[in-house]
């Protein structure tokens, strides 16, 4: 260990434009993040979102490549290094120069509105793994390469290559719904334990060539690679199965073909979510879906539609059998409702504890409701009573629900509802109070939907 | 103790070249084996498999008694390895270099290291990369030999030196490091020669010979032989006599198996009308040069 920190007090030394940069940048997206949760804030420059991963992947190259794994001159491999302390040393950098200073900021503007840290550790710890994930391509990249141009350039290629990932996750992901589970449940984690076992086995052996083969071999997996649910992680444990061993999601071709409002290119299932237990309202998968990206209703989810009736929402594509047998995995998140509060209408907000701050804010022309969560996926999370008539969360999400949540150190997730606004889209004057329900994930059920013949075609949106 | 490096039938290929072939050589305790050979031979590929640099094709090398494949950090703490194309940490300065390095070596000795600094006048304030090519050298010298190593592998360390910078370097190695065990690949063979207890001369990837330098320097011989009439070559031309050329009626050849009474008894054979005969003795350079040469015309052949 001594040898390990020995490096990194070098590396560090070393590297102290980069750290400089990078804690710079850390600190002003803290900020911005901090604003961003402010009503009519904009979401963070695009621009400033692509300095923070640049900025990362030159720090994390140069500290990596102060001992170059790749090649036969450097002047440490004759030296009495030890592998496992070198790698030490690099992951203690990062961990120190990245990791800490994210969970510092994070911490610091979860303080500053009002969220106590403590009460937010597990998804903290998981914001720390998902940066451990985006690190590791780096990582893995410098520990493969020798300089630090080799470095931008294996940048530029991966740039290039995710830049086609619309394209390629949609391909990769409509084949995977209909390949085993495992595989798809393995997707996520794959490209990042595959990349860091190849970096450690990198700093073990010096294998470049070989690892660098394997590598290569790794990349058409990249469209795959989506980063976990955050509600599986910062949910309340799942208070034991048993209640929910009935749920099943099964297809009732008896309700018809027509959904109303059907998109062309999608395909539209009628489902019936049997075994529901009383008290239990919402069944819609975290995220939007188990391979959901930037759709949001991801390339296929369960969700309630008009009229009451779950329906199923595939996207067509053109691997899925025209006609046959159809076996399509899927999560649920089941929520629990809390109990409700009305929400006083001076525009303060209000702190529900274990779910956020919620508040109404009244404007001239418009009156908002606006619900905000730390570390949590707001939109399923609450509902609103106003006028005798009850409306879920999830359809009303501000434009920040669905900002990344990497690059940028989002803490917080707002969403809210416009409740009055004048024109030919008012509701007119909000003369009731507003009665706000939050809702507590209560369990992520996986669950597979098994169809033994339909011809899809029946089911397929059309265009209007 | 056994030998400080053994190797046996070492081989590396890149692809379809074969840089080093079943290459089998011993570095005695205490010598300096010096590693001779023309561009390309494969004298740095040996090398960096003595290192575990590279990984060898085939065949194994020990060193300090440890599988080359194996050596871990506390083997490389008892090596001084220097290359001339060493790549180095171009922005740390020679004095943080040098303590950077300490903490990795138990045996390191202040005394030593400031000693070295002194003797090759090293700037302790400049980065390395702002050095000279000869003052880089003598950095990784000085960082190689400060904690005393049993060990040193030098690789064309004279490489680009002015005569004054090789001078100094290599009296401060025979200085510094007086009963380590030594292993230089250098083309540099007129500083060799003064020097080296052992020498191995690798051609093609294949070590030719090797050998301690008296027994190399008594076995070479220039032969001039003078006639009275230009003279024929004999039919049978023995297989250690190398590179003959005739001058008008002067013959001259080299007898790379030389023994005084053999060779005038073979000479006596084959020249029965010889005039005059003499023995001139070889430098390490000319040796090394017809050497090669014969290695060229071989392959020309």
């Amino acid at each position: 260990m001594r040898q390990a920190i020995h490096i990194f007090c070098k590396d560090a030394r070393h590297c102290r434009p980069y750290i400089a940069v990078v804690l710079a940048l850390t600190a002003m997206s803290a900020w911005l993040a901090y604003r961003q949760v402010l009503p009519g804030a904009h979401n963070v420059e695009p621009l400033f979102l692509s300095l923070i991963p640049l900025a990362w992947w030159l720090t994390i190259g140069a500290a990596v490549q102060a001992e170059s794994l790749a090649g036969d001159r450097q002047f440490w491999v004759t030296r009495p290094y030890s592998w496992k302390s070198l790698l030490a040393a690099k992951l203690l950098f990062a961990a120190a120069f990245i990791g800490l200073p994210v969970l510092l900021s994070d911490c610091l503007t979860l303080l500053a509105n009002g969220f106590n840290p403590l009460t937010l550790i597990p998804g903290l710890l998981l914001r720390q793994a998902w940066l451990a994930g985006v690190l590791g391509l780096p990582f893995a990249v410098a520990a493969l390469t020798r300089t630090i141009r080799d470095l931008v350039l294996a940048g530029l290629v991966f740039l290039i290559f995710f830049s086609l990932e619309g394209i390629l996750a949609g391909l990769h992901l409509s084949r995977m719904a209909t390949e085993p589970a495992w595989i798809r449940d393995g997707a996520p984690w794959l490209l990042p334990v595959a990349g860091l076992s190849l970096a450690v086995w990198q700093f073990a052996r010096r294998r470049t060539t070989l690892i660098r083969v394997l590598a290569l071999a790794l990349a058409p997996w990249a469209p795959v690679w989506t980063l976990p649910s955050l509600a599986r992680f910062t949910g309340p444990p799942v208070p034991g199965e048993a209640r929910f061993r009935n749920i099943a999601v099964q297809f009732d071709p008896s309700r018809g073909h027509a959904f109303p409002g059907a998109r062309g290119g999608w395909y539209y299932l009628p489902v019936t979510i049997a075994g529901w237990p009383n008290g239990l309202v919402a069944c819609q998968p975290p995220g939007g879906g188990r391979f959901a990206k930037d759709s949001p209703g991801g390339l296929y989810c369960v969700t309630p539609g008009p009229g009451g009736g779950a329906w199923l929402v595939l996207y067509a594509s053109p691997w899925l059998p025209a006609e046959g047998g159809l076996s399509l995995p899927m999560d649920l998140a089941v929520y629990e409702q809390q109990d409700s509060v009305t929400l006083p209408s001076d525009g303060g907000w209000v702190r529900i504890p274990g779910f956020g701050d919620v508040r109404v804010l009244e404007k001239r022309d418009w009156t908002v409701l606006i619900a905000r969560t730390a570390l949590k996926p707001a939109g399923p999370e609450w509902s609103f009573r106003l006028g005798g008539q009850t409306e879920d969360g999830w359809w009303h999400s501000l434009p920040s629900d669905t900002a990344p949540d990497f690059p940028t150190p989002l803490v917080f997730r707002t969403s809210g509802v416009c409740l009055k606004e004048s024109g030919p889209y008012s509701r007119g004057s909000l003369q009731h109070p507003v009665l706000f329900t939050p809702r507590r994930l209560a369990a992520v059920l996986h669950r597979e939907l098994k169809i033994a013949h339909i011809k899809l075609a029946d089911y397929q949106g059309h265009k209007p | 103790m056994s030998n400080p490096i053994a190797t046996h039938n070492l081989s590396k290929a890149f692809r379809s070249t074969e840089a080093v072939r079943a290459l089998t050589l011993e570095v005695p305790e205490g010598g300096i084996y010096a590693l001779i050979g023309p561009n390309g031979a494969g004298k740095t590929t040996t090398i960096k498999l003595l290192m575990n640099i590279l990984r060898a094709s085939a065949g194994s090398a020990e060193v300090l008694g440890v599988d080359s494949r194996r050596l871990s950090p506390r083997e490389f703490a008892r090596i001084g390895y220097v290359s001339e194309n060493q790549e180095m940490p171009e922005w740390m300065t020679v004095d943080y270099f040098l303590a950077y390095l300490k903490p990795f070596y138990p045996t390191w000795d202040d005394a030593l290291a400031a000693g070295l600094v002194r003797q090759f006048e090293l700037p302790l304030d400049r980065k390395l990369r702002h050095l000279s090519r000869g003052m880089r050298m003598k950095a990784a010298l000085a960082s190689s030999l400060a904690y005393r190593p049993e060990l040193v592998v030098l690789d064309e360390p004279f490489t680009g030196l002015d005569a004054l910078v090789r001078d100094e370097f290599t009296r401060s190695l025979l200085e510094r490091a007086e009963g380590t065990t030594i292993l230089i690949a250098s083309h540099d063979l007129a500083d060799i020669e003064n020097f080296a207890s052992h020498v191995g001369y690798i051609e093609e990837g294949r070590l030719r010979f090797s050998e301690e330098m008296g027994t190399l320097a008594g076995r070479f011989r220039q032969v001039e032989i003078a006639f009275d009439a230009p003279p024929p070559l004999p039919a049978h031309w023995p297989a250690g006599w190398m590179r003959p050329e005739t001058s008008g009626a002067v013959l001259r050849f080299i007898d790379s198996r030389f023994d005084a009474e053999r060779t005038a008894a073979e000479l006596g054979r084959a020249f029965p009308g010889a005039r005059n005969v003499e023995f001139h003795a070889m430098t390490l350079r000319e040796i090394f040069v017809a050497l090669a040469l014969a290695g060229r015309q071989a392959k020309a052949a």
